[in-house]
Formats: C-alpha cells, sequence, structure tokens
C-alpha cells in the first residue's frame, strides 16, 4: 500500500478539483476515479458572487485534502500559502507549487528548494511540484520533503511523459514516494508512469476537460491499476533484434533453422 | 469616519469591533476560511482578540477548485 508521511492510500490515482464544469461533476468524477488525495486551490473570497462549496462534499466523501500553492510566485509567497492553508483547512499537507512563468507554469526550481526547507522546519508535509529534475529530487528528500511531484510535460498540456527518460532515474533513485504530476493527458499516460513505478499519478485537467469526465476518471482509475500491477509483475527487457517465440524448426526441413542462437533446455542448460 | 477594508473594499468601522464580529457579519459560516490582518495570517483562535483599527485591511480566504 503506498504511503506517504504517516498515511496509507489504497488508490495511487490522486485527482485535482480544477475546471469541472459543476461542483457535482467534480464530486462525481471523483467518486469514480477511487481518489482518497484531490488538490484544492485558494482565493480571496469574492463576497459579490456565490459560490459552490466545495468542500463540504469532499469532506463527506472523506478524502483527504492537498491545498496547493499556486499564484505564489517565489517563496516567500508560497510560505504565506501555506500558512494559510493551514489555517483555513487544518491541514499540514501542502503541495508546494511556485511557477512565476504564466505561459509555461514551469516550477520555479530555487524558490521551491527555499521554501520546501523552511516549511518541512514548520512541520508541514510538503509534496513539491518540481520539474523532472533527478538532483533537485534527491535534494528535496534530503530536507525531508512527504514525496516529490516531477512533471510530465506542462500543467494542463495533455502531452504525456515528455520527461520520461528523466522520470526513470528520479524512481531509481527516490527513498520518498514519486507522484507523477502535470501533463498526463490520456489514461495511457497514466498507465505508463505506474508501469516506470511511480508511486502515484495526479491527474486534472485530463479528467475534467474530457467529454465525459466521470467515465474518463473511471478510465484512469483503471489505467493506474492495470501500470501498477504491469510494474510488480515486471516488465520484459527490450531489445533491437527479434527473439522467437515460437520454434524455429522449418515446416518442410527437419534440421531446425540456424539462428546462431545456442540451444538450451527449458532451464537454461546448455545442450 | 473610521473605516477599514475587506477584501479590497472599503467598510465603516464600529468602534471596538472584533475580527470574529467582522466575520460573523461577513460569512455565514466561519469554518474553512482564513484571515489576513494587514498581511499576516490570523489564528482562528486570536480572532476574538484582536480589535481593528481606522485603515486596517483585512483579507478572507478560501478553498476554490484547482489542480
Amino acid at each position: 500500500m503506498l504511503k506517504i508521511a504517516d498515511t496509507e492510500f489504497s488508490s495511487r490515482l490522486f485527482t485535482g478539483t480544477g475546471k469541472f464544469a459543476s461542483g457535482k461533476q467534480m464530486q462525481e468524477a471523483i467518486a469514480a476515479s477511487g481518489s482518497e488525495l484531490v488538490t484544492l486551490a485558494m482565493k480571496r473570497v469574492d463576497f459579490n458572487a456565490g459560490s459552490d462549496d466545495i468542500l463540504a462534499p469532499l469532506l463527506e466523501r472523506g478524502v483527504r485534502l492537498l491545498p496547493n500553492t499556486s499564484g505564489a510566485r517565489n517563496a516567500k509567497e508560497a510560505i504565506f500559502a501555506a500558512n494559510l492553508a493551514r489555517e483555513m483547512l487544518g491541514t499540514t499537507w501542502l503541495k508546494l507549487e511556485i511557477h512565476p512563468d504564466p505561459k509555461y507554469l514551469m516550477p520555479d526550481p530555487m524558490e521551491t528548494f527555499a521554501a520546501a526547507k523552511e516549511l518541512v522546519s514548520q512541520g508541514f508535509k510538503v509534496l513539491p511540484y518540481v520539474h523532472a529534475d533527478p538532483v533537485l529530487c534527491r535534494r528535496l528528500e534530503e530536507i525531508g520533503c512527504a514525496a516529490v511531484m516531477p512533471l510530465g510535460s506542462p500543467i494542463g498540456s495533455n502531452q504525456g511523459l515528455v520527461s520520461r527518460e528523466f522520470l526513470k532515474i528520479i524512481i531509481e533513485q527516490a527513498n520518498i514516494p514519486v507522484v507523477v504530476d502535470a501533463g498526463i493527458g490520456a489514461p495511457s499516460h497514466a498507465c505508463e508512469a505506474m508501469e516506470l513505478g511511480a508511486d502515484a499519478v495526479l491527474v486534472n485537467t485530463a479528467i475534467a476537460s474530457s467529454t465525459d469526465p466521470v467515465r474518463m476518471a473511471r478510465a484512469f482509475a483503471l489505467a493506474v491499476q492495470i501500470g501498477r500491477e504491469a510494474y510488480l509483475a515486471g516488465l520484459g527487457s527490450k531489445s533491437l533484434h527479434a527473439h522467437e517465440t515460437s520454434p524455429l524448426t522449418g515446416f518442410l526441413h527437419s534440421e531446425p533453422v540456424d539462428t546462431g542462437l545456442v540451444p538450451m533446455d527449458e532451464l537454461g542448460k546448455v545442450l | 469616519m473610521l473605516s477599514i477594508s475587506v477584501n479590497g473594499q472599503s467598510h465603516p468601522l464600529t468602534d471596538g469591533q472584533d475580527l470574529a464580529s467582522l466575520v460573523k457579519h461577513h460569512c455565514e459560516r466561519d469554518s474553512h476560511i482564513a484571515l489576513v490582518l494587514n498581511g499576516e495570517v490570523v489564528p482562528r483562535h486570536r480572532w476574538e482578540h484582536i480589535h481593528l483599527k481606522h485603515n486596517d485591511a483585512v483579507e478572507f480566504f478560501a478553498a476554490v477548485a484547482g489542480g
């Protein structure tokens, strides 16, 4: 079972709450996803506009809340947002995200590291959103982050695992959970991340912006389970050349075709 | 007239008003909001002990959908 900080999760699919057409649709999609950890943002209250209470149904479902620091452009703002979240929601869990550039929303590694260090010392369970940088991920682990959340591709871009080769290194090195976050655009991408050995994935846009978000949430849940199962089963190795899966005896000749391979018995003993 | 700013809008200030009563005035429920006074997050247990002054800036924050 996946364990982050002191909490166990039976689902390895985490979901965001943004971009859904309605609160009702969001709730139904989260229910269908089976997600036990959902992200939220924070905003100054607009007293003139009516707003959906998104919290009550989430708390009723019993999901764990992961407030984010979206909108923070530097460490100082992120630390402020973290304290706001702790005060508002009574949780020390935090998705630390600092992205000053609105075009690509690339996380700022230096501000993220500085904020993470301070927030860990303040007792937060910090899950930083970062580029797929193996060195940065190690450094964040060393200072006590609860998990790392490297990106697959830019937030909301649905491009999939553009950072695949670096995610593999991060996963290989990490002693804390690796949650692939951002850019996962299809269940196959989520499945791929899990096959690589990611501990979990965080998906929002791909579910919320699909034609049928509830059904898509279900598809993601299945994909994550399949990917995890495949990872545990251990994928076979890749090679450039073909390797026969059937006996290479010719139909018209009793002699085996010369494959250049050394014949072995079932136990691998050379005959 | 004494006044404070609440989420950027000017409001008359009743003499001696504390943060807790300001919350009651603006929100149906006080759960799951956070208050910021002049740029500092104010913990809930201090709301009733903080009396507002002329030109104070109060901001109410709440959770919204996000990824």
